[in-house]
């Protein structure tokens, strides 16, 4: 369980960094908390000739907010560092909770944001959650920089939109996340969630309006259709027993789940209706308790 | 002379802490030997395949690289070693026969050359039919996996096995006792059911290591291992040393259960140095542990008959154990299940049938309380199953039916010496004081004959200031042994614990012993060292009678000295008085062996154990949560007493890790999860949060001062008692483990759909997409879709209970393509419009065909409507494969079939792929062709190891991707 031979290299700068994998093309990949990318080089099921060390680029890390009100999360920022933060506690109150939570205390040390959503390991957390935020990433690469949503920055089980030589250099939380509310639950017996949802509500014209993504289960994070109309004001639970059959239809025609080990694909879809009804209630809870 | 003791002053007792959590502590991987090798080892991809050729000449001509083991090596030895059967060749010979056995094994000057060479080691394999189910490898037609393997009768563990010839089973084992038949014929019940336990790895936090230094007539090997003996037994068996040219060291131990028992990975290091003539050292990674031994799987089936008041009146057993390719201490094992699938309880009629059984799989191997965990759940799920049945506490049952103390489980074993009885009803108060809620708790009980063998011997050493040593060889794996050991010798001599050393194992130095296992350090061990020390009273008294007169008789040992006589002399003014000089030693030596009193009949005790838990289910998810846990055990007496509560914890969280989560997953005969990213253990979230452990101390041990091992039993209750407790409080009975939410929903689910028919609701929400509003479901179809869900019940991942759904209703599942049992499969079958003549020219057109198939490329033509070779390549993002493959077409009829064989290796991770694509065309009518595709894939290697269900996936998406290529050319 020893990676094969490697250069590492500790850019500076992001521009270095790119210099860098332009110049190796795919010998090279970049390496920021490594508790994916090396697991894999260990098991030698990846190889690279050069490993480009983001780390001592320290503009990558912390959280500031933007002029519109949204805000940017550096990518070398670790789960940690992320459960705690003050200035993303403000944006997004109720990712904290998720951060403190991901995979183990070991993970949570050194993994960091920007690396958990290039490796794109279809079990995380974080992609979820942000998906449901509408975040944005920022790509800087030989040809420029450029954004994209997240939703479409995730391609699959372990693809992204990222070509080899671009560096994600920042995560945008627009400011209409920051005025929405946002719950988040995950399950799973295993170490790695098996599936998880982030429910998003907002109140657009007068009218609420929910949105679900799910991930885990699928290769990528799934939104599902919205959920509008009015619930009924004063019945909590013939409430959860109808957002519980909505839930149950949506996820029957979840694609792109498949049997393994964090259970059949049924299970899945109908863990994601329970999730579904969980987070909204959540997300009820939290207006009541205002 | 007699020596006063004050139990319970332990400070002190774990002299190795401080080394252990300041790093200063040597383990056996912190060793290193002047010119030592490194070794790895290169496993096999293959569940089962003969080796046609191994090539390691580039590996060889690596710099830094000395040497090679293979097969061929050990032509001149007789290459294979066991405990009751020599099957296990030190390194595969012209056969692997699980994903994981050693293939060759490769010293360097480094690890990381080492590792670098394996990559260069070319391996050909003939794939053969594998079997890794144990009832499956029972069947006639199963694949042979050992032609006639040498067994050996009491060569290092006492017994022999019965293997039967010319099939996978290497123990069948039988017993009866009285008449069962014409019990279950005339009784007023009978309860018929059958157990599955999971296959689970031992996890030890130190994977296995191993030094080796064999020179002409000496041997040194540095060991992992619980057993120093067995480890010498074996190397002189193989390389023909004295016993005493072979000299077995231990160190410090993380963590055995069971996996580092007996000999593990100590021959394959020895033969690496043994032909090289260098020290050599092997350390395994976590994943390579996890293939190397495992807590054998299987099932027990129990016919119980009871009469009108719950009074079991006969009990067949039949255990059918997956032992994996080795049978390592698997014959004992499943012998073992049996007997403790009997319980604590009084069993007139009494007929056991055990197998073991070899399959395709990592070697199953002793592991905490041997067969204990597999018998037990079955036993005590099952006694639950009859109180509900019958109407009668379940509490009450077992009492009803419980062996008193003193009363015999079995005719031929000692009897128990246990009051169970009083255990139990300790356990269940204990539950009912800690628990804050009323609902439902559940208990079980185990009682288990630990499969000892008595022979140990120590030496003690008091020098003449009185500091003491122990030589003894019982190894400290985490258990706290040495504690214990120098504890004894303190109290019975005298002397502060701070005075006694206890020193490292050693087979040169410390006298034999078995073995460190099977709960018996304290007590077998334990007596070694007491009269080790009482051999030293004998001469202290003996010297004083000489020096102040008198008899020995008159004289006793205490903290200030030897008096007696009116006298009362430190050691050294003892040694002074008899020997005219302050310097010099008492030596005592204590031996047990079988003759020893208390040591025959087996056991030389029960360990047993009671445990009372309660559980808390998600009835959404189906996941549970052990909320308030009570743990019971008779140590006799406690000599540490932190320890021993932390041993009886540690054992029932690791029932818990069986219970809820653990599984060592087979598809197509690879392990899904055999690393630490899948497998999940136990964690410190999920101790009970109400956790107690009562250590009851009878005194009346076989061991110093009335102590009984301890360690294991607490494993035993926690299954049953989760799977009990989920019938009592929900009302669903689960006969499988573990008990992982999709099972428990799936149980929950059916339970509610045999009693519910809700109201249909209508919905004042609704999810609605951009473009269209979905409608609503309807109840009936929602109905149905739950029904769909219990039609997939005997999917693998949570089948729970065979009875089938009702039909009503049902809509039929899409037909999803299933892997068989030797690949992952594909097969669709679809019509073109196209004559069938076009079809089949298609497939000869090259560069037609290639641009089809996703990925292919570079296809050249070698050999004529024969052979072909073409470049794969494929990409789930950054991980890539390219596999330059040869393709044969090895059946062709025109415009009828062509069946294909595609077959290559990745160059980068050395990933294998077999393809074996049938298509059969048929002309339906002018113009119209019918095509079915069958396909099998064999992907084999580091990427199927990693991500076999991802691998599974993509596999069948190119295969449906190549489908729609298909259809849409022809369809053009």
């Amino acid at each position: 369980m020893l990676p094969s031979r490697f250069a590492l290299h500790r850019p500076p700068s992001v521009e270095a960094a790119i210099e860098l994998l332009d110049r190796h093309g795919e010998a090279a990949t970049p390496f920021a908390g490594g508790t994916e990318l090396l697991v894999a080089m260990k098991a030698r099921a990846l190889r690279y000739d050069h490993v480009v060390d983001l780390k001592k680029i320290t503009s990558l890390r912390g959280v500031r907010r933007l002029a519109d009100g949204g805000a940017m999360i550096g990518p070398l920022s670790t789960h940690r560092e992320l459960s705690s933060d003050p200035v993303l506690a403000e944006v997004l109150p109720t990712y904290g909770a998720l951060s403190s939570n991901i995979a183990n205390v070991r993970v949570r040390a050194s993994g960091t944001i920007g690396g958990n959503l290039c490796f794109a390991e279809p079990h995380a957390d974080p992609p979820t959650y942000l998906c449901a935020a509408d975040a944005v990433v920022h790509l800087a690469g030989p040809r420029g920089e450029r954004a994209l949503p997240l939703a479409r920055f995730l391609t699959g089980e372990f693809s992204t939109a990222r070509a080899h030589d671009e560096i994600l250099t920042g995560i945008e939380i627009p400011p209409s996340a920051v005025t929405s509310r946002i719950a988040y639950e995950s399950i799973g017996h295993l170490e790695r969630p098996a599936v998880n949802v982030a429910c998003r509500a907002d109140d657009l014209d007068g009218q609420r309006r929910f949105r679900f993504v799910v991930g885990a289960a699928c290769g990528r994070p799934t939104e599902l259709p919205a959920l509008t109309g009015q619930l009924p004001a004063s019945d909590e639970v013939e409430a959860g027993i109808r957002i519980r059959q909505l839930a149950e239809a949506a996820c029957d025609k979840l694609g792109d789940v498949a049997d393994d080990l964090f259970g059949s694909a049924d299970y899945k879809r109908h863990l994601a209706a329970v999730l579904i009804c969980r987070t909204f209630m959540k997300i009820r809870s939290m207006e009541v308790r205002q | 002379m007699k020596a006063e003791s004050q139990l319970h002053e332990t400070e002190g007792i774990r002299h190795d802490y401080v080394d252990k959590v300041t790093g200063a502590a040597c383990f056996v991987s912190d060793v290193v030997v002047p010119g030592m090798l490194h070794g790895r080892i290169l496993r096999s991809p293959h569940p089962h395949a003969l080796i046609k050729r191994i090539d390691a000449s580039r590996a060889l001509r690596m710099p830094g690289v000395v040497g090679v083991l293979t097969g061929a090596d050990l032509a001149g030895l007789n290459p294979n070693w066991g405990m009751y059967l020599r099957d296990r060749p030190i390194i595969a010979v012209d056969k692997v026969r699980y994903v994981g056995d050693p293939v060759a094994a490769i010293a360097a000057v480094d690890e990381f050359t080492a590792e670098e060479a394996l990559e260069q080691i070319e391996v050909e394999y003939e794939p053969l039919p594998f079997v890794v189910d144990a009832e499956e490898a029972m069947k006639p037609d199963a694949p042979l996996i050992h032609e006639a393997p040498e067994t050996q009768k009491d060569f290092y563990v006492k017994g022999e096995t019965r293997p039967v010839a010319g099939t996978n089973i290497f123990q069948h084992h039988q017993y009866r006792n009285g008449d069962t038949e014409q019990a279950f014929a005339s009784a007023f019940r009978v309860f018929e059911n059958e157990y599955s336990f999971p296959m689970v790895v031992h996890y030890a936090m130190e994977p296995h290591v191993a030094i080796a230094d064999l020179q002409p007539n000496r041997a040194t090997l540095w060991t992992c291992g619980q057993s120093l003996s067995a480890v010498q037994k074996v190397i002189s068996q193989l390389f023909g040393y004295d016993l005493v040219n072979i000299r077995v060291i231990s160190g410090y131990v993380g963590g055995g259960f069971g996996g580092k028992a007996f000999v593990k990975l100590d021959p394959l290091v020895a033969a690496l140095s043994w032909k090289l003539g260098r020290p050599v050292r092997v350390c395994l990674s976590i994943d390579e542990s996890m293939r190397t031994a495992r807590r054998l799987s299987g099932a027990v089936g129990l016919k119980t008959a009871v009469d009108r008041d719950g009074r079991i009146t006969a009990k067949s057993i039949r255990v059918v154990l997956n032992g994996g390719a080795y049978s390592d201490t698997g014959p004992i094992v499943a012998v073992k299940a049996a007997i403790r699938a009997i319980g604590p309880y009084r069993i007139p009629n009494l007929k056991i049938e055990a197998f073991g059984v070899y399959t395709n799989t990592i070697p199953g191997a002793a592991f905490r309380s041997i067969g204990g965990p597999q018998g037990v759940w079955a036993t005590e799920s099952q006694m639950d199953e009859i109180a509900h049945a019958m109407a009668i506490d379940p509490v009450q049952l077992r009492l009803e039916n419980m062996v008193g103390k003193g009363e015999h489980i079995r005719p031929d074993l000692r009897p128990l010496d246990i009051d169970m009885a009083s255990m139990l009803k300790l356990t269940e108060h204990e539950l009912s004081s800690i628990a804050d809620d009323q609902r439902a708790g559940a208990a079980a009980v185990g009682a288990t004959d630990p499969g000892i063998f008595p022979l140990a011997a120590a030496m003690v050493r008091l020098k003449v200031d009185g500091s003491i040593v122990v030589h003894a060889n019982t190894v400290e794996i985490g258990q706290g042994t040495h504690g214990v050991l120098r504890y004894v010798a303190s109290k019975l001599l005298h002397q502060p614990l701070g005075r006694v050393q206890y020193a490292m194992p050693d087979t040169d130095i410390a006298p034999f012993d078995w073995g460190t296992g099977g709960s018996r350090s304290t007590v077998v061990m334990g007596r070694a060292v007491q009269m080790a020390c009482e051999d030293i009273i004998r001469q202290l008294a003996q010297l004083a009678a000489e020096v102040n007169g008198g008899s020995p008789d008159d004289y006793a040992l205490s903290p200030a000295g030897v008096s007696g006589n009116g006298k009362c002399l430190s050691i050294s003014d003892l040694t002074y008085a008899g020997w005219n000089i302050r310097s010099g030693e008492y030596i005592g030596i204590g031996r047990v062996t079988p003759r020893t009193p208390g040591m025959t009949p087996a056991p030389i005790f029960w360990e047993t154990s009671a445990g009372a838990g309660k559980i808390d289910v998600d009835a959404d998810t189906g996941q549970i949560r052990l909320t308030t846990y009570v743990s019971a055990a008779d140590c006799g007496r406690a000599l540490n007493r932190t320890a021993a509560e932390g041993q009886d914890e540690g054992a029932a969280m690791m029932g818990i890790g069986h219970s809820l989560y653990e599984e060592i997953v087979y598809e197509d005969g690879q392990p899904l999860n055999a690393s630490l990213i899948d497998y999940r253990v136990p964690k410190i979230d999920d101790t009970p949060q109400r956790f107690r452990t009562l250590l009851i101390e009878s005194g009346d041990g076989p061991g110093p001062f009335g102590a009984r091992g301890m360690g294991e039993g607490a494993i035993l209750p926690v299954a049953p008692v989760i799977a009990n407790a989920l019938q009592r409080q929900y009302g669903v009975r689960i006969r499988e483990l573990p008990l992982t939410p999709e099972r428990v929903w799936r149980a929950l689910r059916e339970r509610s759909l045999e009693q519910e028919s809700g109201p249909a609701v209508e919905p004042a929400l609704e999810f609605r997409s951009a473009e269209a509003s979905q409608p609503a479901p309807e109840p009936a179809q929602q109905r149905a879709g739950y029904r769909r869900i219990l039609d997939s019940v005997r999917r693998r991942f949570g089948a729970s209970d065979q009875r089938p759904a009702p039909q009503e209703n049902a809509i039929p599942a899409a037909s999803e393509p299933q892997s068989g049992p030797q690949g992952i499969a594909f097969s669709a079958e679809f019509v073109v419009p196209s004559p069938v003549a076009n079809v089949w020219a298609l497939f000869f057109d090259l560069s037609r065909i290639a641009g089809l198939i996703p990925g292919c490329s570079d296809v050249v033509e070698l050999e004529p409507n024969r052979r072909y070779s073409a470049v794969m390549r494929q990409r789930l993002g950054v991980f890539k494969l390219e596999v330059p493959a040869v393709i044969v077409l090895e059946e062709l009829v025109e415009h009828r079939t062509v069946r294909a064989r595609a077959t290559g290796t990745d160059k980068l991770t050395g990933t294998s792929v077999d393809v074996l694509l049938d298509l059969q065309l048929q002309e339906l009518e002018a113009g119209k062709t019918s095509i079915a595709v069958h396909s099998t894939t064999q992907v084999l290697g580091k990427l199927a190891a990693l991500g076999y269900p991802i691998v599974k996936k993509r596999a069948r998406e190119l295969f449906g991707e190549f489908e729609q290529r298909l259809r849409a050319e022809l369809d053009a």
